[in-house]
């Protein structure tokens, strides 16, 4: 079996050739060099002027805008998220199929048609804003509809991390606890949710990711008032409509990077944490 | 036909799997590569098949040297352990299949390779099962489709990779006996990979009986039962003769 | 079922009404809302004819050069080792961390007129941003890990017997291919082209960077969304939305019933 595996090494399989090189071709003129683009325009940059276009007080807060937006639009899918990947995996009822497939709705609409639809909602003549209108709240227009706007487009991510474990929760488990005197939420806090941590922690994350990105949903609900309620995505918009290419690419380069890095903490972390449990098991 | 292996060796990542490997099969013979896993009967199989390029040595059969020859150009046809059938194509379709990939110009037309394809249905026993689909046959019944398949490209030498390791007891043995009166009848060579003596002796003419990358002993059934050459080929062959 | 159980699903099917079908709702009842002769005459106004056509366009082209690379790539991916495998694994899956502006902004940057691919193009007369050009390089973008993501985890489970025991037989690559590998691997292509597709004729904000945002002429679907609404044409924005709110719910409903046939197909997203 050794062998067979090492042999794969030297496949007899034609296409190696071609194949390779349509790939390196493609990935080079499509994904390296635009990334080569805003590296190099990030990278011509000097010291003083990065700092000159980050320290704007109108960059730093369309920054505090996005991050927090993002966070609490994050909180809003972990529940959510939880919840739906939940019901839909663990019970069967009527319509639950539907709502399976539902959940990737966001992914599928194009996000500027999700934005019109919930200014749709949310706007004070909306349905659901005009619920909110007689108690004084009116998310459009303001941080909230930024954070209406991400949790929307990102809720995908948070529920489809999270139900695969709920499917290969141990039932066994659960029984013992219940076999030991736990409690319903015991049973829930202590047994299941530890299972499903790696789920959410990656969930979640993408969901950040996501939110921090996003653009198109979140332009028509933000009301886009600088130190207010703009986003680091319209800002770099902004930037370009202006021609300053070099101040664009200091807002895109650091929210790049940002994103990696996150990104690169939430695989370090799931590795870890699938694998605490592989070792205890 | 005669075909010759001759100081073949493979080294995979630093490690020697075959060390000077040499052995010859003669027109019509059954040969049997037997040894424990690791020892290199597989790779050998795959070196013969043109699945694997050897580092050193030579393959050439009827004095035509092969060793660099693609797969596909050698005509030797194999019967893979999981059978690899076609999973979207018919019965029918996977033995033709070698038939139709052939250059236009030696390419049988459609009724020919029917006709063919009716011929070794009948040859393995399943003349009713052409239009049937891999998965809606039994194990036996795709190992002889397999047989089939190979057979379909007049193979100059039949490879066989442990045709009978996926199948159960009973099945086994009845294959066993099909699959060397189907050679015999056809008159090709064949050369058999297993771990299994009991198949070996039931197979084959010759042995070779492999450890480590080497042959230990290459011989008549009788001989290695009689005369071991090696201390492993004794200790091989003993321990089995104890658990009968 | 248990009390709590119906609550669970109760809040469960709440939250999806509010968070996803609620926006839905709201578009179909603000394009047919003032009827379906005001929703058809929003449809055929020239504008948005030629934004629809302009992102069937772009699909159009993006599709068969998705389909070949991701089929390239996972081949190359699956089936050979070699040097720098696992970097260009990443570097295929890194248009999904990239958000849409700043993924239009690197294009901008290499391939607009004062970058250093394009300034040179651009004196030999040769524009490759702010016209379709530029979209359909975006939506490659954006759209380029889908096919290689969902054929990959298939050519890697069915293993390479079978192309072998075709090899021996005497098939060539291309025989190989068409008759063996692909068979197996069609409906995770068609799935990821699925995908792909329905990306590349939705994606707005990259290809809001490097449209060009010219009336009438490099106005993609979703880009004439934008517009309108900002027109103040309210049903003609969201009629226009209707054709991709359609398109989106065509795709949940392919993506689902392909599941249902081919479940090795029917990756998650």
């Amino acid at each position: 079996m050794f062998a067979s595996l090492v042999s794969r090494r030297r496949s007899p399989l034609p296409g190696l050739g071609l194949t390779l090189g349509v790939t390196l071709l493609f990935v080079t003129l499509i994904v390296l060099l635009p990334l080569i683009g805003l590296g190099w325009q990030f990278a011509r940059l000097g010291a003083s002027d990065y700092l000159r276009v980050m320290g704007d007080p109108r960059v730093l807060a369309s920054l505090r805008v996005t991050i927090s937006a993002a966070a609490a639009a994050t909180l809003v899918n972990a529940a959510g998220g939880l919840l739906l990947a939940w019901v839909i995996t663990r019970y069967r009822f009527a319509g639950r199929g539907v709502l399976d497939a539902l959940i990737d709705l966001p992914f599928a609409l194009p996000t500027s048609v999700a934005g019109i639809a919930l200014v749709a909602l949310y706007a004070k003549d909306g349905w659901i804003g005009g619920l909110l209108a007689p108690f004084g709240l009116t998310p459009a227009y303001t941080w909230w509809g930024i954070v209406i706007a991400m949790a929307f487009t990102s809720i995908p991510f948070a529920v489809r991390a999270i139900q695969p474990l709920i499917e290969e929760l141990d039932a066994a488990e659960e029984a013992a606890a219940r076999t030991l005197g736990a409690s319903d939420g015991q049973i829930f806090a202590r047994v299941i949710l530890p299972h499903l941590m790696p789920g959410i922690l990656t969930g979640t994350g993408l969901s950040f990711v996501r939110s921090l990105g996003e653009f198109g949903a979140v332009i028509f609900i933000a009301g886009n008032l600088p130190f207010k309620t703009e986003i680091a995505s319209l800002l770099i918009m902004i930037r370009l409509d202006e021609f300053d290419y070099p101040a664009a690419a200091a807002i895109a380069g650091t929210m790049l990077l940002l994103s990696l890095a996150l990104l690169i903490a939430i695989n370090i972390a799931q590795t870890r944490l699938y694998r605490r449990f592989e070792q205890g098991a | 036909m005669s075909f010759v292996v001759q100081d073949i060796a493979k080294t995979f990542g630093g490690q020697k799997v075959l060390e000077s490997v040499s052995l010859s099969v003669e027109k019509g013979e059954f040969v049997a590569l037997l040894g424990p896993s690791g020892s290199g009967k597989t790779t050998l199989l795959n070196i013969i098949a043109g699945l694997t390029q050897p580092d050193g040595g030579r393959l050439e059969i009827d004095g035509e040297d092969i060793t660099r020859l693609p797969s596909g150009a050698r005509r030797f046809g194999m019967v893979f352990q999981s059978y690899a059938l076609f999973r979207h194509m018919t019965v029918a379709d996977n033995i033709a299949f070698g038939l139709r990939v052939l250059p236009r110009a030696q390419r049988p037309g459609r009724a020919a390779r029917a006709e063919k394809v009716k011929a070794l249905l009948e040859l393995v026993e399943m003349p009713e099962l052409g239009n049937r689909y891999p998965a809606q046959l039994s194990g036996g019944q795709r190992q002889r489709v397999a047989m089939a398949r190979a057979l379909a490209i007049d193979p100059r030498l039949l490879l066989l990779d442990e045709p009978f390791s996926a199948l159960d007891a009973k099945v086994r043995q009845s294959l066993r006996s099909s699959v060397r009166s189907l050679q015999k009848k056809v008159g090709v060579s064949a050369i058999l990979v297993t771990h299994d003596q009991a198949e070996a002796w039931a197979l084959a003419d010759r042995v070779a009986v492999m450890n480590r990358g080497r042959i230990e002993q290459f011989d008549t059934p009788e001989m290695l039962r009689g005369a071991p050459a090696t201390s492993f080929v004794a200790d091989f062959l003993g321990i089995d003769m104890l658990e009968r | 079922m248990s009390l709590r159980q119906r609550l669970l699903i109760g809040l469960a099917v709440l939250f999806a009404l509010i968070a996803i079908v609620a926006p839905v709702a709201a578009i179909l009842t603000r394009a047919f809302g003032d009827g379906l002769g005001a929703w058809w005459s929003a449809i055929v106004e020239p504008e948005t004819l030629h934004a629809i056509w302009l992102t069937v366009l772009t699909a159009l082209i993006v599709l068969p050069i998705n389909i070949v690379f991701g089929i390239a790539a996972a081949w190359a991916i699956a089936r050979f080792r070699f040097p720098g495998r696992r970097a260009l694994l990443i570097l295929i899956e890194i248009p999904f961390a990239v958000s849409p502006v700043i993924a239009g902004l690197c294009f901008l940057l290499i391939y607009g007129a004062y970058g250093p691919v394009g300034a040179p193009l651009m004196n030999e007369g040769i524009q490759l941003m702010f016209n379709l050009t530029g979209i359909v390089l975006v939506s490659l973008f954006v759209t380029c890990p889908f096919v290689m993501r969902e054929v990959l985890p298939v050519l890697q489970v069915t293993g390479e017997d079978e192309e072998k025991a075709a090899l021996t037989l005497g098939a060539n690559g291309w025989q190989i291919f068409r008759h063996v590998t692909l068979p197996n691997i069609l409906w995770a292509l068609v799935h990821g082209a699925i995908l792909a597709t329905a990306r590349a004729m939705g994606e707005f904000g990259a290809v809001s960077v490097v449209s060009g945002a010219v009336r009438g002429q490099t106005m993609t679907l979703p880009l004439q969304v934008e517009l309108l609404y900002n027109d103040y044409n309210t049903t003609g924005a969201f009629a226009a939305a209707t054709v991709l709110t359609a398109l989106a719910l065509v795709t949940l409903m392919l993506r689902s019933a392909i599941a249902a046939v081919h479940p090795e197909a029917g990756g998650r997203t």
